[in-house]
């Protein structure tokens, strides 16, 4: 290695200030060395610095007989490794590296990580009654270390690649070897190596970079911030994606139904979760048709409802200066924006936030004549139901669409409504996530595999993974129904 | 008038969605036959909204096959 | 090969399924009530017979080339010209149908759903999702028809029970009143609603051409119980007069269903059924019109085609029939003989070329 001047290092960095330089003399092997020692302050931990390299440096070197070690050795540091491109060697110093230059020839890094990480807290997002509350942080080691955690075994595997020509983030795919399916594995080292970017800041980049299709409203990655979550998945042969600098990782292949399943699922009574998922279905149904059938029956086909109700609904409506379909619009709108703000707002405010709420959109509209009592039903009922989607990006694209049925209601009426339901479920069939049909198991149908999806199945019936994601190692478990021993 | 400004539209849509594409992989034959089944389509509908009489495809099928098709149907009514 | 999806046996079976309840469920029960009167389900039975017996005839056919479709096999059994006049006329056939379907759907919805829309608007709106449909690909199709298949069941088995009630078997007496002739009658018409021959267009692309055979027939023969049980429950609730006078029967047999105060109105469940099945018709047909045309005259994409073709058959689908009344007048008579030419005479013609064919170059190089 050719002679490495400490000068253009630090004009290379702009003199930054939090960049700490120390330059000494030591004595090793009878001659005097030139050693300089640089690192990021506030990445290192500067009591490990002092403990472990200048102590070790200083004062214990020049005690020791220096011929019979290597120099490499008598360092007290787990991570040593010598670099030779001056790349990798800020790369490691914005990793938390302490950085040596041994006699101005020789780049040692040392890794003394010391950032202050936020500690593993509860999931904020996917909250459960029952299961784990712990959820990832900002730290891709800590993150790793929570799957490790769940899964003990040595064939869960981490490649580690980085992304971003500025930002260098860190992004480890993790995956269980052999039950993995390796042409998915492949297309995500493809996808994920095609990416050119100056920056990625939190895995929502990726998605956005390597997901299948661009222009589909529906997501086809899950994430999710817990790592029982992650852990499941793995061992259902799919590949996470992590990312450094966020907590939610990333999963693929993801299957359209994965979105209507909360990992609280899998931690109840299989009777009650499948109860529970089919409440989540209705519920679906009517986040995503509600307000757009409410339009059509109201404006083209009154003669479906019963004549008691339709002289109730007429009587309500009389005096409203709007059709249903302004009508919904409005107070469609007004949420959304009550809960946009709910979500933008400084905590303390939400209290007064959600009084305005209520009486804007509950009491005084209705009295004011602006909006009938019923369509106030109508949207409350379509916006909690919107909220037992457990996945977030779901229930936004399901949000999307709802406006467009309501046009189509308001235009077409039932007919329109299932021309428009034809199409998306035309293009749910054509989405696909990382070569897997989005809407499998059921279109294509796999009867095998349905057994975790609109319901759950126990835990002892559910012998194989999904075969469209894994065919390597199919079996999960071979249990009999359980019960005293005959 | 607003008819005219919706069909041309229509079309401009279609030529639109297809022809980049075709032009792009150099289909001199798919190009052809869309713009010659377009074109017929346009200058049908035009006939339509002039309301010309255009031959209903049906009435030559009912003038072929009607007195076989009422020789089946006076045989097995029973009437 | 143009199309590069693939559909599963079952998928088929799906699509034959869906197709074969297609138009027929809506107005085959008053066309059998015409025709056969109390008798119409006897009728649909033959018919369904002699649609079985078809597909044998199309499997064997398609058997001896399983990897072309109809289009394109045609050429090779009558040469390059003759065999593309053949297609072209059989695909002529395909999109007057496709035509025909478009114009009933918009007919019922401008009659029964949305009086107030023009029929102009309803027919480009389900042309719209079809070609959405069609250009997807035979595969997205397949895959759509098998979550909505569980829907139709549903739906039919939820009609189908809260009819039960209004049943009186006296109705369907006395049986084979008139003898044997209107029942053949009948069967005749049914037999020709059918057209499964379009569905030959799909064996090609089915990842076990083997197994469509048994596919088809399984598809036809579930989707034929659907349209008999509705012949019957017209017959047995509305009794034959009453079905005669209604084009759309099983749409009025499903206003009869009344539960204590509360569920009445469920009609449009059997709308939606109907809609979605003739919708799949649809796809199917128009999916076999492009991948036809553009076999027959060697196109690389049959995707070019849907739009101009949407726009020729949305024009063809208004003007093919002027009211009701001719259509009526048209459909069941004179439709049906122009269909046996390519359900019944076109197949058996080509299938009986091809085997003196191969049995002629047999004796050739054996002598």
């Amino acid at each position: 290695m050719s002679q490495i001047d400490i000068a253009t290092i630090k004009e290379k960095l702009g003199y930054s200030n939090d960049i700490i330089f120390k330059e000494f003399q030591i004595d090793y092997g009878g001659n005097s060395r030139k050693v300089n020692l640089f690192y990021a302050d506030g990445l290192v931990n500067t009591d490990s610095v002092q403990d472990f390299i200048l102590e070790t440096l200083m004062v214990e070197f020049p005690k020791l007989n220096t011929n019979q070690h290597p120099f490499l050795d008598l360092l007290t540091a787990g991570e040593i490794e010598e670099v030779t491109s001056t790349d990798t060697m800020y790369y490691n110093l914005f990793s938390g590296h302490v950085i040596l230059i041994w006699d101005s020839n020789k780049i040692l890094s040392i890794a003394m990580n010391g950032i202050k990480d936020r500690a593993v807290s509860e999931a904020m997002t996917e909250t459960v009654s029952r299961g784990p509350k712990e959820s990832f942080t900002e730290s891709i080691r800590t993150n790793t270390a929570l799957v490790r955690r769940k899964i003990k075994n040595p064939d869960l595997w981490l490649e580690n690649m980085r992304i971003g020509k500025m930002t260098q983030t860190s992004v480890s795919i993790m995956y269980i070897k052999g039950i993995v399916s390796d042409k998915i594995l492949e297309e995500v080292r493809n996808r994920l190596s095609r990416i050119d970017i100056d920056g990625i800041l939190e895995s929502g980049y990726i998605e956005e970079l390597i997901q299948d299709s661009a222009y589909s409203p529906f997501p086809t990655m899950y994430n999710s911030e817990r790592p029982d979550v992650i852990a499941a998945e793995l061992l259902e042969g799919k590949v996470a994606i992590l990312v450094d600098g966020t907590p939610h990782v990333l999963v693929v292949p993801a299957l359209f139904i994965s979105f209507m399943h909360s990992a609280e699922d899998y931690y109840q009574r299989a009777d009650i979760s499948s109860l529970i998922r089919i409440l989540r279905f209705v519920g679906i149904f009517i986040a995503l048709l509600g307000p757009s059938l409410y339009i059509a029956i109201t404006t083209f086909h009154q003669e479906m409802l019963p004549t008691q109700l339709l002289i109730g609904l007429a009587a309500q409506r009389e005096g409203i200066p709007f059709p249903a379909f302004i009508e919904a619009l409005i107070m469609e709108i007004t949420f959304e924006i009550l809960r946009e703000a709910g979500v933008r707002m400084p905590r303390t405010m939400g209290q007064a936030i959600s009084i305005v709420g209520t009486l804007v959109i509950g009491q005084a509209a209705v009295d004011a004549g602006i909006v009938s009592a019923a369509m106030v039903i109508v949207v409350s009922i379509t916006a909690i139901s919107s909220f037992v989607v457990p996945a977030m990006n779901m229930s936004i694209s399901i949000r999307m669409i709802r406006f467009a049925l309501m046009g189509l209601a308001a235009s077409f009426g039932l007919y329109g409504i299932i021309l428009g339901i034809f199409a998306l479920v035309l293009h749910l069939c054509s989405l696909r996530t990382f070569g897997v049909p989005y809407m499998s198991p059921f279109g294509p149908f796999i009867a095998e595999d349905t057994k975790d999806t609109l319901f759950r199945l126990p835990h002892w019936a559910m012998r194989k993974r999904l075969r469209l994601i894994s065919q390597n190692n199919i079996t999960r478990g071979n249990n009999k129904p359980p019960g005293p021993k005959r | 008038m607003m008819k005219y400004i919706w069909l041309f539209a229509a079309a401009a849509v279609i030529i639109l969605i297809e022809v980049p594409s075709l032009r792009k992989r150099k289909l001199r034959k798919d190009l052809w036959v869309f713009f010659c089944l377009l074109g017929l389509g346009i200058v049908l509908v035009i006939m339509r909204f002039l309301n010309l009489h255009i031959p209903n495809p049906v009435n030559g099928l009912d003038y072929m096959l009607r007195p076989l098709a009422e020789a089946i149907f006076q045989n097995l009514s029973g009437r | 090969m143009l199309e590069k999806g693939k559909i599963s046996h079952r998928q088929l079976t799906v699509l034959t399924l869906l197709y074969t309840i297609g138009t027929s469920i809506l107005i085959v029960p008053s066309i059998m009530a015409v025709f056969s009167k109390q008798d119409g389900w006897i009728a649909c039975l033959i018919g369904t017979a002699a649609n079985l017996l078809t597909i044998l005839i199309y499997s064997a056919l398609a058997g001896r080339y399983p990897t072309l479709t109809l289009a394109e096999f045609s050429e090779k059994i009558l040469g390059k010209w003759l065999g593309k006049v053949i297609s072209l006329f059989f695909l002529s056939f395909i999109f007057l149908l496709s035509s025909f379907l478009l114009r009933v759907v918009g007919n019922f919805m401008t009659t029964h759903i949305m009086p107030n829309t023009p029929i102009e608007i309803t027919i480009i709106l389900f042309m719209a999702v079809v070609v959405y449909a069609v250009r997807l690909g035979i595969e997205t199709t397949a895959r759509a028809a098998e979550i909505f298949l569980p829907f139709v069941i549903a739906l039919f088995l939820f009609l189908t029970f809260f009819l039960l009630p209004q049943i009186r078997i006296d109705r369907a007496e006395p049986v084979f009143e008139n003898g044997i002739k209107p029942i053949l009658l009948g069967a005749f018409y049914y037999f020709n609603l059918q057209e499964q021959v379009i569905l030959m267009m799909l064996v090609p692309y089915t990842n076990r051409p083997e197994k469509a055979r048994s596919a088809l027939l399984a598809g036809t023969l579930l989707g034929s119980v659907v349209i008999i049980v509705s012949v019957l429950l017209s017959t047995l609730v509305l009794g034959t007069e009453f079905t005669q006078r209604n084009m759309y029967a099983s749409y009025t047999l499903a206003k009869q269903i009344s539960v204590g105060n509360f569920l009445q109105r469920v009609e449009a469940m059997l709308a939606i059924i109907w809609l979605i099945t003739i919708f799949f018709k649809t796809v199917v047909c128009m999916y076999a019109v492009t991948l036809g045309t553009a076999q027959t005259l060697r196109l690389k994409d049959p995707r070019t085609l849907t739009l101009p073709f949407a726009l020729l058959l949305v024009f063809l689908s208004l003007l093919v029939y002027d009211n009701i009344v001719s259509f009526v007048a048209f459909t069941p008579k004179v439709f049906s003989l122009y269909a046996t030419i390519f359900m019944v005479i076109i197949p058996v013609g080509l299938l009986g070329i091809d085997a003196l064919r191969s049995s002629f170059k047999q004796n050739q190089s054996s002598s």
